[in-house]
């Protein structure tokens, strides 16, 4: 059986058995792939997978029709996994209220509990960066900070600032973000290099040590920003500074939040 | 529409010596929402604050700025001011112009120039400021007094005697502490039990006072007025309401050789015991470590003579949680042990003693009944050498500090070894003769010229024993300048004062701070002597630092005067600087929660009418929140604001200096 199809017969078996309410996957749609909410287990032959499934499907559990709609099924790659394991931390999803449809590479792993999907990731490395992001950041580290800073400003000034990124990612849950508070006004909302360079440095700031590395954000930004660049600068921060990966265990103590004796303390001076 | 007051202060010369206030006042007149602006010599003053109060009335203000000195000075003066005159006092701000500018600039064109700035940046902030009211928590009136020596007893009786609850909590089987072993006591020489024992008694017997011995505090939540403390009542294998006291089933024990703790090792104990004979409550506990029964299984001799079968081998420790409005540390001190200073034997000489054990040779109730007689032979020593100063101020054993009652304590040793042993020689080293207290030094210049004490000033290089038994004591004569040898029967170490081995533990449950050496720290060295930095929790006698019998006692009754101050109100105001959960925008990712260093935030269900769960949000315990802004920094939705330091105000702060540097 291929991995779709074993896919497909898991979905439909969890519908007809009533484990869940609703699967969570992804659909073919001309040359592209969205997300799929099946509900019926005669729709699962909609279900396709393959390596243009760029979305994170865990940002679609906050979403009111998935609530309604718990317990859910998902398909989850590794990252989408480590995605699972911070809203879960963060009490936004309840642990026993999602099955995972494992994909580790292009192998199928079956129906897990969260627990289950956390030991699976657990002997897993963290996703690989790719080489030119890792090339970059090596640049970046050896520049001074002024230069550095004149880098992000330039890089980031093309943002529209149509919020893509924010509506691609899983952890980007917050009802009103930050951007749009205006009292008092923290990050200026004109498509401006100043409002720009806030905004996502603001953001990623805000994903720190919540970062799975998933992609969605790069992938969804029409203005191909250096988003995962960004969030693979801070995610090397955290895991080198701190040992703390993203979306590690199930009930992992929050990376900001929680600290250790051996935290690294030679910043305080 | 605002309208601003703003008063400005020369404080004297302080601040008009480096800015021009009349400058500052004319520019603050011309500050948005700013409608008076005035200066005046001494704005802390009477005429000063009336003229706050008037301007208040007169021109309707919604906001007055004073811009003087630090608001650690005189904000609660002119907030009360404000509040006379029918302002909320949260209304007021104070701008720091003496501190933060003239004390610290000479040129006066520029400190004027940021003084203005930093009035600029107040009248900003307090056009956003809201009235805010103080938060009134309720106060459980009754007291935790944590240890039962001649501290926690003065303390407790002087709170239960104001009419309050008292909760006393021991870990040995008695009150009385170090104190009801003790001889006599300096610098009278009263008996020290004859004084101390009728306190315990009335300690057990008190209606206010609810004895809890053989107990310690395992765990400590709350905050001031309201702590919940969970006390471990550790198995004592007796049941206090059935046993009598009578002493049939210690006077069976077969386990006798156990060394007692409360004669420093110079006597034994059986396993079921009381430590002494004057022990409130004078009923036994097992100690299970040295009980044939409760290790090997078979015995229970005790049991069988037992007339109330009072004794149950199957006692477990039990948990009682109580609540408490303010709890009293009075925990007192150890004594070091002297086995690290190997040039005194290393603690292995059985006639090298520690000053406890001096007291129990010496009192009337102690193994000896008050003989001096030496540990190894038993044999009246007639020539006792007392070393002062050991492992005190010595910064090689970690601990540079005096111990403050050992010269008074040696001088008196000396005194009652000569007034039992009429042939004897007591010797005394000392470093320094420290005798600074009423009647102190008298004490010791009588116990050299009346008993005959010989005081030598020098340091001991080594003690040792002789074939014969005999302690040679070498040492220097520092002030003669030679060198020293005694021939002595005994020797008695004046150990240093410590703190409890588990001092730190217990301050970690309460979150009170320690200093190096584990003595509890207080809030403020001079003017905060028996407060912790923990409102509601006290401190009382050697737990603090080393201490004598007066000094202990006057400390108890400062904390029970600050106990029953604090009890005295049912309800208790405290600033209502305090974080608010914006509950309409938080999404309950609960990093406030993880992150508060009080412990204050906490899950809030919000439910509809059927009482279903609807949404569940942060949510802030006014008692428990100290106002540090931590969740404001990492609450990402921007859903915590802080009372009174609000991100709308810091943020208009913020723009009022920018707008003027661009």
């Amino acid at each position: 059986m291929s991995l779709i199809e074993a896919i497909r017969a898991d979905g439909a078996k969890l519908l007809q058995e009533g484990e869940v309410k609703m699967v969570l996957g992804y659909r073919s749609r001309y040359d592209r792939r969205l997300p799929l909410l099946i509900t019926q287990a005669d729709q699962v032959s909609a279900l396709v997978y393959d390596d243009d499934c760029w979305q994170n499907l865990p940002t679609y559990l906050r979403k009111g029709e998935v609530r309604s709609a718990m317990p859910v099924a998902i398909v989850c790659r590794p990252e989408g996994i480590r995605s699972l394991l911070v809203l879960a931390s963060e009490a936004q999803i309840a642990a026993d209220a999602v099955r995972v449809l494992a994909i580790v590479g292009n192998e199928y792993r079956g129906v897990l509990d969260l627990a289950a999907a956390a030991a699976l990731i657990k002997d897993l490395p963290p996703a690989p960066v790719a080489p030119d992001v890792a090339a970059k950041l090596d640049e970046l580290a050896a520049m001074p900070a002024n230069d550095r800073a004149a880098f992000w400003r330039d890089a980031l000034a093309p943002c529209t600032r149509c919020y893509a990124c924010r509506a691609s990612c899983p952890v980007c849950y917050c009802q009103n973000c930050v951007v749009e508070r205006n009292t008092p006004q923290i990050v200026s909302t004109t498509a401006a290099p100043h409002g720009n360079f806030a905004w996502n440095i603001v953001r990623a700031f805000h994903q720190a040590g919540r970062c799975t590395l998933c992609g969605a954000c790069q992938a969804a930004c029409p203005q191909n920003l250096p988003l995962m660049l960004l969030n693979a600068w801070i995610e090397r921060q955290v895991r080198e500074e701190f040992a703390f990966v993203s979306g590690s265990g199930l009930n992992e103590p929050p990376f900001i939040g929680s600290w250790s004796p051996n935290d690294d303390d030679k910043f305080i001076r | 529409m605002s309208r601003v007051g703003v008063f400005i202060c020369h404080c004297g010369e302080n601040i008009a010596r480096t800015v021009d206030v009349v400058a500052v006042a004319a520019a603050a007149a011309r500050m948005p929402g700013v409608v008076h602006s005035v200066e005046y010599k001494y704005m802390c003053s009477d005429p000063g604050q009336q003229l706050v109060k008037n301007a208040i009335a007169e021109h309707k203000l919604t906001g007055v700025v004073v811009a003087a000195c630090s608001p650690r000075m005189h904000e609660s003066t002119f907030r009360r001011a404000a509040a006379e005159a029918g302002l909320n006092p949260y209304l007021l701000e104070m701008s720091n112009v003496r501190e933060h500018c003239s004390w610290v600039h000479e040129d006066k064109a520029l400190a004027t120039e940021k003084a203005v700035d930093l009035v600029r940046v107040m009248v900003e902030k307090v056009r956003r400021n809201r009235a805010l009211k103080p938060i009134s928590i309720s106060v459980e009136p009754t007291a935790l007094v944590v240890g039962g020596g001649i501290a926690g007893i003065q303390a407790a009786l002087d709170i239960a005697n104001g009419g309050k609850k008292v909760i006393l909590v021991e870990r040995e089987l008695s009150i009385g502490g170090h104190m009801a072993r003790l001889s006599e006591t300096f610098p009278t020489l009263d008996c020290s039990q004859c004084i101390m024992t009728p306190r315990m008694v009335e300690v057990a017997s008190h209606p206010n006072i609810t004895l809890m011995t053989w107990s310690e505090v395992e765990s400590v939540s709350g905050f001031l007025g309201n702590f919940d403390v969970t006390i471990r009542r550790k198995a004592r294998y007796v049941d206090l309401a059935k046993c009598t006291g009578c002493g049939e089933c210690w006077n069976k024990c077969p386990a006798k050789k156990i060394p007692s703790e409360f004669d420093a090792g110079i006597g034994n104990r059986t396993a079921i015991y009381v430590p002494s004979p004057q022990a409130v409550p004078n009923k036994p506990g097992i100690d299970a470590k040295n009980c044939i029964m409760l290790t090997k299984g078979k015995c229970g001799a005790c049991a069988k003579v037992c007339p109330r079968q009072a004794i149950d081998f199957k006692d477990v420790d039990k948990f009682e949680t109580v609540k408490v409005g303010a709890i009293v540390l009075a925990t007192g001190f150890e004594l070091w042990d002297h086995s690290a200073y190997g040039e005194y034997g290393a603690g292995r000489l059985k006639d090298v003693i520690d000053g406890f054990a001096f007291e129990r040779l010496a009192s009337a109730s102690g193994p000896t009944s008050g003989q001096i007689l030496r540990p190894s032979d038993h044999t009246e020593p007639k020539t006792v050498v007392f070393i002062q100063c050991c492992g005190s101020r010595d910064t090689k054993m970690g601990m540079p500090y005096c111990s403050k009652i050992c010269c008074m304590y040696t001088a008196k040793h000396a005194m009652l070894y000569a007034h039992k042993v009429h042939d004897g020689q007591a010797v005394v080293f000392y470093m320094d003769i420290r005798a600074a207290g009423k009647g102190y030094d008298e004490f010791v210049r009588r116990a050299i010229e009346a008993d005959g004490a010989r005081y030598v000033r020098g340091r001991i290089s080594r003690v040792y024993r002789r074939a014969d038994g005999k302690l040679i004591v070498r040492g220097a004569d520092t002030l003669a300048g030679t060198p020293v040898t005694i021939e002595a029967d005994m020797v008695v170490l004046a150990d240093a004062v410590v703190a409890r081995k588990d001092s730190r533990a217990l301050a970690q449950k309460l979150g009170v701070s320690y200093d190096a050496y584990g003595f509890f720290s207080e809030a403020h060295p001079k003017l905060r002597p028996v407060e912790t930095a923990v409102a509601g929790v006290y401190l009382a006698g050697a737990c603090q630092a080393p201490k004598d019998i007066p000094d202990a006692v006057s400390q108890a009754s400062a904390s029970a005067s600050k106990v029953l101050a604090l009890f005295s109100k049912p309800k208790l105001d405290r600033e209502p600087i305090i974080a608010r959960v914006n509950r309409n925008n938080c999404d309950h990712c609960r990093a406030c929660i993880n992150t508060c260093p009080y412990k204050a935030i906490s899950d809030l269900e919000i439910k509809d009418r059927n009482g279903k769960v609807v949404r569940v949000v942060a949510d802030v315990n006014e008692g428990l929140c100290q106002g540090c802004g931590t969740c404001v920094a990492v609450c990402r939705s921007r859903s915590i604001d802080l009372d009174g330091f609000t991100d709308e105000q810091v943020f208009a702060e913020l723009a009022a200096l920018e707008s003027q540097t661009k």
